[in-house]
């Protein structure tokens, strides 16, 4: 249980706890002790928080909003790109995640754990007799945050004849320290933008020319024209 | 013989320090509703969230914004308490008039707009402290070149403006006790008038007026005049009124 879960409840406590003593003993002159202690301590502890705001603001990193991307259109172009076999001009950053694989096996089983349906792009290749494997993923933008960075991309083990993509339950929580309303009167900033957009992975598989794929449930597979 | 001939200003400073000490429990309940507010803001004064497949995203925003608007309602509340009848009696034991009676209680309220606009804003950074060592979760700080000092004084003008309203509402309730029931009905009337018509309630309109305005001189014009103006309709009611009413 975390602290901040009982510091309300604390917090209330203690002010209660004041309240009472101070109904209790009824004199003017000890409710007026309490309120200048009370006025000292809490000015006290503003002074001292706000001397800590230097060294958080150092701990933490500074945010800006980037220009939402047009999802769809960044979907379309990506899947274009994809279903044509040009990954080498897909713009770099899409790209989260690379590895290669020596296989001898004539059928390649395909699995998946992720919730959404991995959309998989299968290029067959003469050139070699490994599995090239390419994970693509349009950046995933949230309130105007940028977060590619933070996601995870899809973890790929090849055991025997099977391909498991395996997909890890991702929670990001973030927490964005802002100015008030008061500092942003004479910006013309627009509020917080409340959007999503990005964050699909797509899967680009470079195999050998003779295997066999077999599709496992919840994978979806498209096979380049060659 | 003469008698000594005690000047406005003397008479003015007098009750000023009087109220700052007979109202020191206003500060006591800022304290409070301060404290209130951060309590309600421990969990982010707005947040997002969202995802999709395997990804959920949940972004929490950390702003004083609560703060300061708990603050204007203090700052509403206190400014009428200042016009009731317990408050003005107190002014007998001295040499007074309604003039310096209201001026004294406009010195105090600009001394309260002070500090809540400062703890307001102090409160902000206590809120992003008590988030930061007991809270776990990744923090960023929106980039932003706003100066500590601005978003003070932005606060003090906008509690100036809500003690002005505060005090014309208090000083248009001493003069008549209708007033208990037509100032309520006159915000919830101009609401409901608002749907009723389809049209942005008249409210909205006066909101937008100051919230919206961009320009620091503008600004601090608007509020400035506007907390003048109320506030001088408050004392020519309170003149008005008679002696030990």
């Amino acid at each position: 249980m975390s602290i901040l879960a009982i510091l309300p409840i604390v917090t209330l406590l203690f002010f209660g706890c004041i309240l009472i003593i101070a109904f209790k003993l009824g004199k003017q002159i000890f409710i007026l002790k309490i309120t200048h202690w009370l006025l000292l301590a809490y000015t006290a502890v503003l002074l001292l928080a706000s001397g800590f705001i230097p060294v958080i603001m150092g701990e933490t990193k500074s945010v800006e909003r980037t220009a939402a991307l047009d999802e769809g259109e960044a979907e379309n172009e990506l899947h274009e790109k994809l279903s044509n076999g040009d990954i080498g001009e897909i713009n770099p950053d899409y790209l989260i995640g690379e590895s290669n694989y020596n296989y001898s096996q004539e059928m390649l089983k395909i699995d998946s754990n992720s919730m959404s349906t991995p959309l998989i792009y299968i290029e067959r290749s003469t050139e070699n007799h490994d599995i090239s494997a390419f994970v693509y993923m349009i950046p995933m933008v949230a309130d105007g945050f940028e977060l590619t960075g933070k996601l995870k991309p899809y973890q790929l083990e090849i055991e025997e004849n099977k391909l498991s993509i395996v997909s890890t339950r991702q929670d990001i929580k973030l927490g964005i320290f802002s100015s008030s309303f008061t500092a942003k009167q004479f910006k013309r900033e627009p509020g917080n933008e409340y959007s999503f957009s990005g964050g699909s992975q797509y899967l680009y598989l470079r195999v050998p020319e003779d295997l066999k794929i077999e599709a496992g449930e919840g994978v979806s597979v498209k096979y380049l024209e060659g | 013989m003469s008698l000594p001939k005690a000047s406005l200003i003397d008479i003015v400073t007098k009750q000023y320090l009087y109220k700052l000490k007979a109202n020191i429990d206003a500060f006591s309940s800022l304290i409070g509703i301060q404290l209130l507010a951060l309590l309600l803001s421990f969990t982010g004064s707005t947040s997002s969230s969202m995802g999709g497949g395997d990804v959920s995203v949940e972004i929490q925003y950390f702003t004083a914004d609560v703060i300061i608007i708990f603050t204007l309602i203090w700052s509403l509340v206190t400014a009428i308490t200042i016009t009731t009848k317990p408050n003005r009696k107190h002014e007998f034991s001295f040499v007074t008039n309604r003039l310096s009676s209201s001026l004294s209680n406009i010195m105090f309220l600009v001394t309260s707009c002070i500090i809540g606009g400062v703890t307001s804003i102090l409160a902000g950074n206590l809120l992003r402290v008590v988030n930061f060592l007991f809270y776990e979760r990744d923090y960023y700080s929106l980039s932003d070149d706003s100066h500590i000092i601005n978003e003070m004084a932005v606060a003090f003008l906008y509690l100036l403006l809500m003690s002005s309203i505060g005090y014309i509402i208090g000083s248009l309730v001493q003069f008549n006790k209708i007033f208990v029931f037509l100032i309520p009905a006159f915000v919830v009337g101009t609401l409901f008038w608002g749907g009723y018509t389809q049209k942005e309630p008249f409210l909205t309109d006066v909101f937008q007026f100051y919230v919206l305005e961009t320009i620091p001189f503008l600004f601090v014009l608007k509020i400035v005049l506007t907390s003048g103006v109320l506030f001088t309709i408050a004392i020519q009611i309170f003149n008005r009124l008679e002696v030990r009413r």
